[in-house]
C-alpha cells in the first residue's frame, strides 16, 4: 500500500497521502516533511465521521468522495471500502489531472481486499 | 504567418477582449489569457490573468494561468538559486527564492524556505520579515486568528532583530489595527515616522487617528483580540483606511466591494434552482442564515438543506484551520445519492444539491458565473 502511495505523492503538487480507518487508525502514510502523520489522521477521522453524520441525518447515505479547496491547500477523501484514501495538496495543483490519478490509487487500494490490522 | 492568419488572430484577440468587458467572468479572462500564451505574449498573458484575479481571487484557471506566464520567466532564476544554495547558502539566495515562490503563489514553498533560512541564520532579519508578511496576507483574506498570531510574532521578531525596520514596523501597525490593538498600533506608525519623517501618508494617518482615539483604551491581549477577529469574521477597524504595503487593500481603498442586492440574489438562485439536475440551491448569511433559496417538492425541505450546508461548511472550515490551509473556497461532496457542492465567497455560502446529469464540473462553472454576475460591481466590471 505503501507504494500506492509513493507512486501518488511523486504527482506533482502532491504533498501527502495516507489511508486511514472511520475512525483515525492510520493504515499507511506517505507524507512530506511538512504534515504530521497524527495530524493529518485526527483531522480526516473528523472530517469523515463529521461528514457522513450530517448526511445520513438527511438521508443522503454515505460519501463517495469529499474534495476540500481551501485558500492555500487542497485536500480529497475517497472512500476505498474499508478505508478512506486521503491525499493532501499545494493550492496551485490542477485538480482534473491529480484527480485520475487519485482514482488510480483509490482503485488499487480498495482492490487489496480486506484490510486487517 | 500570412496576412490572413494574421488578421484572423487579431480578430479573435478582439472579440475575447470584448467578451472580457462585456460579461466579465473567469472564463472571459481565462480564454483571452490562454490565447495570448498559445500567440506567445506571456507578459500580455499574466497582465490579463491578473486583472481576472483582481475580481475572482479563487478562481483556479486564472492562477494557472498566471503561475504559467511566471514560471516561464521565473524558472531560470530558480534553478540558479538553488544551485547557489547547494554551493554556498546564504541568507540573501534564500530571501531570493522565497521571494520567487511568493511571486508564483506557492506559499508553503516560501514560507518552508523562510523558515529553513531563519534556522540556518537565526540573526537575520529577511525570513522573519517574510514570514510576516505572507502570515499578514493570509489574515487580510482569510481572517484566521493563527496567521494573525504567526504575523505578530514573526515581525517582533524583525524588529529585535533590527529595530529600525520601517517595512516591519508599518506591517505590525497594520497587524495591530486590524485586530484593533490600538496603542501598539500607534507606537509602531511612530516608529516608521522616526525612521522616515517625511512618509505622509502615515502622517496623515496617525494625524486623523490621534485625534479619533484621543482618550487611550483598555489594552487587550493580541490573541484574545485576534480570536475575537475569527469569530466575528470582521476586522476591527476597515483595512482599506490604513496606509498598507498591500496590493490587495490599495485596490479595495480604489474600487469599494459591491453592495448586496438580495431581491436579485433570490431570483437568480430559483433560475440555478431550475436547472436539470439541480434539487436544491441557497445562499446563506454569514450567521448561516438564509438570504435565498430554492427546493424541489421532492427533495430536502430549505431547513433541512440549510443544516446540510451548515454542517458541512463548519466541518470543512475546521479542517482547513488544522491543516492550516487558510479558509474554506468550494467543498463537494459526491455520492450515491447526490453531490453537495458549497462555496464561500466574502462572508456568504452558496450551495447546490444535485444529480444526474448534472456533473460536478458543471457546477463549479456555474456556481463561478453566479458570482461574476452577483458579486461583482460593474465598476469593478468596468476597471477590469
Amino acid at each position: 500500500m505503501r507504494k500506492i502511495l509513493k507512486e501518488l505523492n511523486d504527482v506533482v503538487g502532491v504533498k501527502g497521502s495516507l489511508v486511514v480507518t472511520k475512525d483515525g487508525m492510520v493504515i499507511a502514510s506517505h507524507l512530506s516533511r511538512q504534515l504530521q502523520e497524527e495530524l493529518v489522521a485526527a483531522m480526516a477521522a473528523n472530517v469523515i465521521r463529521r461528514t457522513r453524520r450530517s448526511l445520513e441525518r438527511h438521508g443522503l447515505r454515505h460519501f463517495a468522495r469529499f474534495t476540500l479547496v481551501a485558500s492555500h491547500g487542497k485536500m480529497v477523501f475517497t472512500d476505498t471500502g474499508p478505508a478512506f484514501l486521503v491525499v493532501v495538496m499545494d493550492r496551485n495543483v490542477e485538480l482534473g489531472p491529480v484527480d485520475i490519478e487519485i482514482e488510480s490509487a483509490g482503485m488499487r487500494i480498495r482492490n487489496q481486499g480486506e484490510i486487517r490490522i | 504567418m500570412n496576412l490572413f492568419e494574421r488578421l484572423k488572430r487579431s480578430r479573435q484577440l478582439a472579440r475575447l477582449r470584448r467578451q472580457v468587458k462585456r460579461a466579465p467572468s473567469p472564463a472571459s479572462y481565462g480564454t483571452l489569457a490562454e490565447r495570448y500564451i498559445a500567440q506567445g505574449e506571456l507578459e500580455t498573458a499574466l497582465v490579463v490573468a491578473e486583472a481576472g484575479l483582481e475580481l475572482f481571487p479563487n478562481s483556479e484557471r486564472l492562477a494557472h494561468v498566471r503561475i504559467f506566464a511566471k514560471k516561464k520567466n521565473l524558472s531560470g532564476q530558480i534553478r540558479k538559486l538553488k544551485q547557489d544554495l547547494l554551493r554556498r547558502p546564504s541568507p540573501l539566495a534564500f530571501t531570493q527564492l522565497a521571494q520567487i515562490y511568493r511571486e508564483l503563489g506557492n506559499v508553503d514553498d516560501a514560507l518552508e524556505i523562510a523558515s529553513e533560512c531563519a534556522e540556518r541564520f537565526p540573526l537575520n532579519e529577511n525570513p522573519y520579515l517574510i514570514q510576516g508578511e505572507i502570515r499578514l496576507e493570509r489574515f487580510l483574506r482569510d481572517q484566521i486568528a493563527k496567521d494573525a498570531m504567526l504575523a505578530d510574532t514573526a515581525l517582533r521578531k524583525v524588529v529585535r532583530l533590527n529595530g529600525h525596520n520601517l517595512k516591519a514596523h508599518l506591517l505590525l501597525a497594520e497587524t495591530n489595527y486590524l485586530v484593533g490593538s490600538m496603542g501598539e498600533c500607534r507606537k509602531h506608525l511612530r516608529a516608521v515616522l522616526q525612521i522616515m519623517p517625511t512618509a505622509q501618508e502615515v502622517q496623515e494617518f496617525l494625524r486623523a487617528f490621534d485625534l479619533a482615539n484621543a482618550m487611550p483604551s483598555e489594552e487587550v491581549e493580541f490573541e484574545e483580540l485576534a480570536k475575537f477577529i475569527e469569530e466575528a469574521g470582521a476586522f476591527a477597524n476597515p483595512p482599506e483606511a490604513f496606509p498598507s504595503l498591500h496590493p490587495h487593500t490599495r485596490r479595495a481603498r480604489e474600487a469599494p466591494r459591491a453592495e448586496l442586492d438580495v431581491e436579485s440574489l433570490k431570483e437568480q438562485i430559483v433560475q440555478l434552482g431550475e436547472q436539470i439536475g439541480v434539487r436544491n440551491s441557497l445562499v446563506l448569511d454569514r450567521e448561516g442564515e438564509i438570504l435565498a433559496d430554492f427546493s424541489r417538492p421532492d427533495s430536502l425541505s430549505r431547513r433541512q438543506f440549510a443544516e446540510l450546508v451548515n454542517d458541512v461548511r463548519d466541518t470543512a472550515d475546521d479542517a482547513s484551520r488544522r491543516m492550516d490551509t487558510g479558509a474554506l473556497v468550494r467543498a463537494e461532496i459526491e455520492g450515491p445519492t447526490g453531490n453537495v457542492t458549497v462555496v464561500r465567497v466574502r462572508n456568504l455560502t452558496i450551495a447546490i444539491l444535485y444529480s444526474d446529469p448534472l456533473r460536478t464540473e458543471r457546477v463549479w462553472e456555474m456556481l463561478q458565473d453566479f458570482i461574476a454576475r452577483n458579486l461583482t460591481t460593474s465598476r469593478e466590471a468596468a476597471h477590469a
